[in-house]
């Protein structure tokens, strides 16, 4: 049962992170925190290499292959971002309690990436919710009281909607939580022509609304852009990705073994424009993944255009990156390690754009939080201002970074899976997004830094969030060339899901 | 992966920008020997039988699963590789004098120069997409940090537009990679029958016609070759619209070479429309650079004319067309910023006689002039003469507005020449410095390769012939 070790090496840090803290050990406690994550990221890379099946512990969650590849994913998120946080997190009144809460954050995050039961998969959620409310309101002012309310009313609202189906899924279907356990008594009544599929049908729309809102997908959004402006960035660039990430994972699981069967009937319509085939025959968990991936890339898209402050601008853009995961639970398990290399890619890019932020917030304090406010600061701080830049390049999708390859393996097989009107829209998606991007480069690069900034070069404060988030823009920029000359098998290794 | 010397073509220029970018003050000296060393790689390659049109393949990538490195160079890449590594050296030498940040623009631009020798030399779509779009990055800063007043505007509206067009362009891609089962250009050329040609067809060309680029998807050029820093000028439109060609040529017509026999005359419109439109432009500008980029459209509307006829000699006159047009609108480039340098303008009506004030500049003008409107004899010529000759075989008197091209290039040329060179002396100029002996190295270069190409054309088409032929094969079987 080696595979639950990643999540309980970081509940232990969290743990005594915040025991420690509560002693007064400040910097130690964050320093335990942050141990305990590392080490269970790399307790779970160890397993991906020595556990290459799947498999499955207390009947809850999977492990081995891709299932410890994505926890060895986001704890290293974790880790890395209390370290780029560092001088956030140990001179923040809260901050102790806030790395130990992104630890925490992390192990849910584990325990949710491979959970095969629905009950288990609720409990994960609310713990990463929970963890994630608490982060929002760290900054104590009124604007984050606010959001995190916001952030907690909307919350429930899609806990409630997860339950509902859950009951609706246990209670139809023979009392078992597990998603195998539901499928197959799902299977033996559409056999029987028994009761019919309308409850799996209405589960299945409970559950997905419930999935979007926890991605902040359209139409159930509305939440992120605060959560993201206000946190502060060294706890945000966390938020912003790992969470996702092991979400995406999840909602695949549930959607390929529960609802991508062949027991719902699927929706069928085709016609054909110039070569490109517009092609409605497929399962409705497709069907309703890709009408919430298009909400979402055009809503996320456009939204973000329009934004001046720089975490508001992650944050609608992060509902058009999830857009572009949804494109991949559209086309379904098939290409599920593709969809996985797009969000970890998203996720180490937003952790490099949020530490660069941090950074920022360091060496100017009197920063507005604007994309405009970040003039000049390419010149002035290379390694900080290069590794945003390398984030917003990998968030479009330009080549040679990691968020090419994502976009490219996603819309690839889309098309080839008969998809093409939905990758159209994602690549427009996309060209847009440099509009809002772009802006970041812009400021950064072509605009003087304003002349009266106080330069406080000795400062410690801004150093540990400068490199990493430089080395997390390195990583995104080896893993954009390596395949070009290694092909993708040391990233499919991580991303195998048997 | 054993490193061959085509892939040097990539490796050394991208390995000098990461020293460039680190080298501080001496940052000019490390993309000087960067680039030289790069030209040396091609020389070195002359053994293995390219400058005589030879397919060489560099080492392939060494991956089971997905490997997309893999570099060939055959008749049609080595002009244009050679055109971009001679333009590299150059691009460095016309930036000798860059005193703002210049270690970042020296990395800038070797990094593009590893960039756009990519797009010549993949043999694999996907390797080709990545190369294709890594172009716009380093562009992107050049223009972006180190052009002139409306740089922000000029470098963004370049990325967008570019980036839109190849986003469409990777659409088809996707189409093709999928339906074919492999990435590699000769594979799935080999059977294009299986590719959904219509879509894969418009969706490649639209991302071609865009970087050429043919009237009415133009507007982003001006923009942009006049805010650019005179190196980057002379990198795009000396190599980067060659892409486009480029792309027409390797992709589009072998991928759905019946399509493209279906669409000649399209283009041959396009090609036409570009000729006429970028000359008439050019002749109505007053600024001097903005109308050598308008000549740019001109003359590669030429080349989208030669392309369209699918013959083997007008492709033949596309790849003259596009190696000519690199050399000279990089001469005439580097002589409107070596003049913008000295004078702060560039406005035609504010100069004068300076054929008396600086004749070793001026004379260099002239000489760029006269090689743009095709004067026989230098290397304007025989591109667009062929390309008019297959455009009236292929399309007959439909080409004749084409002439008209001709005729109004001549004149916006020699007005050019005339106002600024010839005239009332003005004395707000006496004290321009004429061209001191570091300028007149690029300058010399450039001009003695006009002259060789325009001698001796089949320098190029000698290269070019096999591939092409076999190119001309597949639109005339595609019929």
């Amino acid at each position: 049962m080696r595979i639950v070790i990643p999540v309980l090496l970081a509940v232990a840090g969290g743990l005594a992170g915040v025991l420690t803290d509560a002693f007064g050990g400040r910097k130690a406690g964050v320093a335990l925190s942050a141990l305990g994550a590392a080490l269970g990221a790399g307790y779970a890379a160890w397993l991906v290499y020595t556990l290459e099946s799947n498999v499955i512990a207390y009947n809850v969650i999977v492990g081995g292959g891709g299932f410890s590849g994505i926890p060895a994913i986001v704890l290293a998120l974790a880790a890395l971002s209390i370290v780029g946080g560092w001088a956030w997190f140990t001179t923040s009144p809260a901050g102790g309690s806030a790395a130990a809460l992104v630890a925490l954050s992390g192990a849910a995050a584990t325990a949710l990436s491979g959970a095969v039961d629905m009950l288990f998969i609720l409990v994960a959620l609310e713990c990463l919710a929970l963890a994630a409310y608490a982060l929002v309101a760290q900054s104590h002012n009124a604007r984050a009281d606010e959001a995190a309310m916001k952030y907690v009313v909307q919350g429930a609202v899609a806990t409630s909607l997860f339950v509902l189906g859950t009951a609706v899924l246990i209670g139809v279907y023979g009392g078992q939580s597990t998603i195998f356990a539901i499928q197959a008594i799902a299977a033996q009544a559409a056999a029987a022509g028994v009761g019919g599929m309308t409850p799996l049908a209405g589960a299945m729309a409970l559950v997905v609304a419930a999935f979007a809102y926890k991605l902040g997908g359209f139409p159930f959004h509305s939440w992120a852009p605060d959560a993201f402006e206000t946190a502060p960035p060294a706890s945000a660039g966390y938020m912003a990705g790992a969470p996702k990430v092991a979400a995406v994972l999840a909602a695949f699981l549930v959607s390929s073994l529960l609802f991508g069967s062949t027991l719902l009937p699927s929706w069928q319509l085709s016609w054909e424009v110039w070569g490109i085939s517009i092609n409605v025959d497929q399962p409705r968990i497709a069907m309703a993944w890709a009408i919430l991936a298009t909400g979402s890339v055009v809503f996320g898209n456009l939204a973000a255009l329009r934004q001046r402050s720089y975490g508001r601008m992650l944050g609608y853009s992060g509902i058009a990156q999830v857009g572009y995961a949804m494109i991949g639970l559209t086309v379904g398990e098939r290409i599920v390690g593709s969809t996985m290399l797009l969000m970890s890619a998203y996720a180490f890019a937003a952790l490099a754009a949020f530490l660069g932020a941090e950074a920022l917030r360091c060496r100017r304090p009197g920063w507005d939080g604007t994309i405009d406010g970040m003039a000049g600061f390419g010149r002035s701080n290379p390694v900080a201002g290069l590794a945003v830049a390398v984030a917003m390049f990998s968030l479009t999708g330009i080549p040679l970074t990691a968020g090419f390859w994502g976009k490219l393996l996603v819309f690839g097989a889309a098309v080839g899976f008969g998809w093409t009107w939905l990758v159209v829209i994602g690549v427009l998606g996309s060209v847009v997004s440099f509009g809002y991007y772009g802006a970041v480069l812009r400021a950064m690069y072509f605009e003087p830094a304003p002349g009266t900034l106080p330069v406080d070069e000795g400062a410690m404060c801004g150093r540990a969030a400068t490199w990493t988030a430089g080395a997390a823009a390195l990583a995104v920029v080896a893993i954009g060339i390596a395949p070009l000359i290694w092909g993708l098998e040391f990233v499919q290794r991580f991303l195998a899901f048997g | 992966m054993t490193v061959i010397n085509v892939d040097l073509l990539v490796i050394v220029p991208l390995v000098a920008a990461l020293a460039a970018a680190v080298a501080g003050r001496a940052a000019r000296w490390v993309s000087l020997a960067g680039s030289v060393a790069t030209l040396g790689v091609l020389a070195s390659l002359a053994g293995s039988g390219v400058f005589t049109g030879q397919a060489v393949s560099g080492a392939a990538g060494v991956a089971s699963v997905v490997p997309f490195w893999a570099l060939v160079m055959d008749g049609l890449s080595t002009p244009l590789v050679a055109l971009t590594a001679f333009l590299g050296l150059i691009a460095v030498l016309a930036s000798w004098g860059v005193s703002e940040r210049p270690a970042p623009h020296h990395a800038l631009l070797l990094a593009l120069e590893a960039a756009v020798m990519g797009v010549f030399l993949a043999e694999d779509i996907i390797l080709f997409y990545v190369f294709w779009e890594a172009v716009l990055i380093p562009m992107y800063f050049l223009i972006g940090v180190w052009g002139h007043e409306r740089r922000r505007h000029a470098a963004t509206k370049f990325f967008l537009y570019t980036f839109a067009a190849s986003a469409l362009m990777l659409v088809g891609i996707l189409m093709a990679w999928f339906a074919a089962g492999t990435s590699r250009i000769p594979d799935m050329a080999a059977d294009p029958s299986v590719l959904p040609a219509t879509a894969v067809f418009w969706l490649l060309t639209i991302g071609m016609l865009v970087k050429i680029p043919v009237v009415p998807l133009h507007t982003w050029l001006p923009d942009a070759h006049v805010e650019a820093p005179t190196a980057g000028s002379i990198m795009l439109a000396g190599v980067l619209l060659k892409m486009g060609g480029y792309g027409l040529i390797r992709l589009v017509i072998p991928l759905a070479p019946a399509e493209f026999a279906l669409q000649q005359p399209f283009f041959a419109a396009l090609g036409i429309i570009g000729i006429v439109w970028g000359a008439a432009m050019a002749f109505a500008q007053t600024d001097l650079k903005r109308l050598v980029a308008y000549s740019s459209v001109a003359h590669m509307g030429f080349v989208v004319l030669a392309i369209s006829t699918g013959t083997a000699a007008g492709l033949s006159g596309a790849m003259l067309g596009m190696t000519s047009h690199g050399v000279v609108a990089a001469l005439l480039f580097l002589l409107v910023g070596q003049l913008y340098e000295r004078a702060h303008t560039r406005e035609i009506a504010r100069f004068g006689g300076l054929g008396k004030i600086v004749p070793g500049w001026a004379a260099a003008l002239t000489f760029g002039a006269l090689a743009s409107l095709g004067l026989p004899g230098l290397s304007g010529f025989p591109g667009e003469f062929v390309a008019v000759i297959e455009g009236f075989r292929s399309f007959e008197w439909w080409v004749l507005p084409a002439t008209v091209g001709v005729v109004l290039g001549a004149a916006y040329n020699l007005r050019a020449v005339r106002e600024v060179n010839h005239g009332p002396r003005s004395e707000k100029w006496a004290t321009l410095p004429d061209l001191g002996a570091v300028d007149w190295v690029p300058v010399v270069l450039l001009m003695a390769s006009i002259v060789v190409l325009g001698v001796w054309p089949r320098f190029v088409t000698d290269i070019a012939e096999h591939t092409l032929a076999a190119i001309t094969m597949l639109v005339s079987g595609g019929m």
